[in-house]
């Protein structure tokens, strides 16, 4: 009896013992491993990662070119772009930071999973703006990238033309009209007749002031050409239009062709000049 | 006898009392470290460093109007306009003639002399421009 219950104790007891440990640590690492493969984590931090630096590197190309990508993002997740940050969740999220080129605005969006059934997601820079969208009805705006501008504008001279009427009448207080520069305005605008399209004739200290205007005008007149082109008054023709306007120090000359429409110039210069700063 | 059993009893008791913690940590350990393991493995710092020197670089070029981004000259701004920063962890400086500028300085400065044991060292100079970034081997992140 006792040798019975010597061998129970110490042979079998030890065994089934260990038999079970072998078997729950088995069982568990089957699990992990199973988990693993089903396991949405990193995927979601891959996607998460893969994103913040994708938008790095959107800002990291040069500041002229409008670009987009599509992305083939996964149906299981949802996806929010927030400030500098990137989530990926579904239940539980994962995030990723982003660094910002302060060039560009980069706008928070927030997709969900469904967004992604038979679509995929747009990351694309246009102008100023660096922006995600789905890739249905997604068509890029061929937007003027500028720099920021911290200056104010307070007071416009602009000659007489069809287009300064509509200025002048919808902000008094800035645009005045004139036939003798001042030498007291902080900008003088002068107009004239080109054969195609827009162009805003520019000298160093107004070319800024021409993007904002060129960018505005192209975002209202997507089929015209449109161009900034920096003069030097030095080289203009004594008979040339021009030469008059821009002997001013901060001067600008905008020469448009007859058929385009002088209200919606009139209105694209006027929000080109608030982007840049009217106060 | 008693004393026998007593002690025996005594033993499987100790026995047990180290072994059932030990099977849990065993198994939560099996569960956790791989997820972990994967976490972690998601670590591109040596791409997202090349990535924010680029955009430092762009961001540091002058634009022209008519002719787009010229790479060859540079743009002086107010440092602390150079990069919006999120909380990663790493510091830049930019050096150019004799002027000097920063993001995140103290972290910079103090991890610049470590660079190489505990923290990594992306440096390039162009047109007389030097980019500098150190980051740590890993992500770390500002509170």
């Amino acid at each position: 009896m006792n040798k019975k219950g010597g061998i129970l104790d110490l042979v079998l007891h030890p065994v089934f013992v260990t038999v079970v440990v072998l078997g729950l640590v088995f069982f568990s690492v089957m699990h992990a491993i199973t988990n693993i493969g089903e396991s949405k984590e990193f995927d979601k931090k891959r996607l998460a990662a893969d994103i913040s630096l994708l938008i790095e590197s959107f800002q990291s190309v040069p500041r002229e070119l409008n670009l987009f990508i599509n992305y083939d993002f996964p149906s299981d997740f949802n996806l929010d772009i927030k400030v500098n940050k990137v989530k990926v969740s579904n239940g539980d999220s994962q995030i990723f930071f982003f660094e910002r080129n302060p060039d560009f605005d980069v706008f928070s969006r927030s997709f969900k999973k469904s967004d992604f059934n038979n679509s995929k997601l747009v990351v694309f820079r246009s102008g100023n703006k660096l922006d995600f969208a789905i890739s249905k009805n997604f068509k890029l705006e061929q937007d003027i990238f500028c720099p920021s501008s911290e200056s104010l504008l307070t007071k416009i001279e602009v000659f007489p033309s069809t287009i300064t009427e509509w200025l002048v009448k919808n902000r008094p207080n800035i645009f005045s009209e004139t036939s003798l520069p001042s030498g007291q305005a902080d900008l003088v605008v002068g107009f004239m007749g080109i054969p195609k399209g827009v162009r805003v004739y520019t000298l160093d200290e107004t070319s800024l002031i021409g993007c904002y205007i060129i960018a505005s005008v192209v975002k209202e007149f997507p089929e015209i050409s449109a161009n900034v082109v920096p003069v030097n008054p030095k080289f203009l023709h004594g008979l040339d239009d021009r030469k008059i306007i821009l002997k001013e120090k901060n001067s600008l000359v905008i020469g448009f062709s007859q058929d385009i429409d002088k209200k919606r110039l009139a209105y694209a210069i006027y929000k080109g000049l608030n982007n840049y700063g009217l106060s | 006898m008693a004393c026998r059993k007593g002690m025996w009893t005594l033993s499987e008791m100790l026995y047990w009392f180290f072994y059932i913690p030990m099977a849990v940590v065993v198994f939560i350990a099996f569960v956790k470290i791989p997820n972990v393991i994967l976490e972690n493995a998601v670590q591109p710092v040596e791409l997202d460093a090349a990535l924010t020197k680029e955009m430092l670089f762009n961001r540091m070029s002058v634009f022209s109007y008519p002719y787009g981004t010229e790479f060859s000259e540079f743009r002086p701004a107010n440092s602390s306009t150079w990069l919006f920063l999120s909380p990663k962890k790493f510091g830049y400086m930019i050096s150019f003639k004799d002027e000097k500028f920063f993001g995140n300085k103290y972290f910079y400065l103090d991890a610049k002399p470590l660079a190489g044991i505990n923290y990594r060292n992306f440096a390039e100079v162009r047109n007389g421009i030097l980019v500098d970034l150190v980051y740590p081997k890993k992500y770390e992140f500002f509170e």
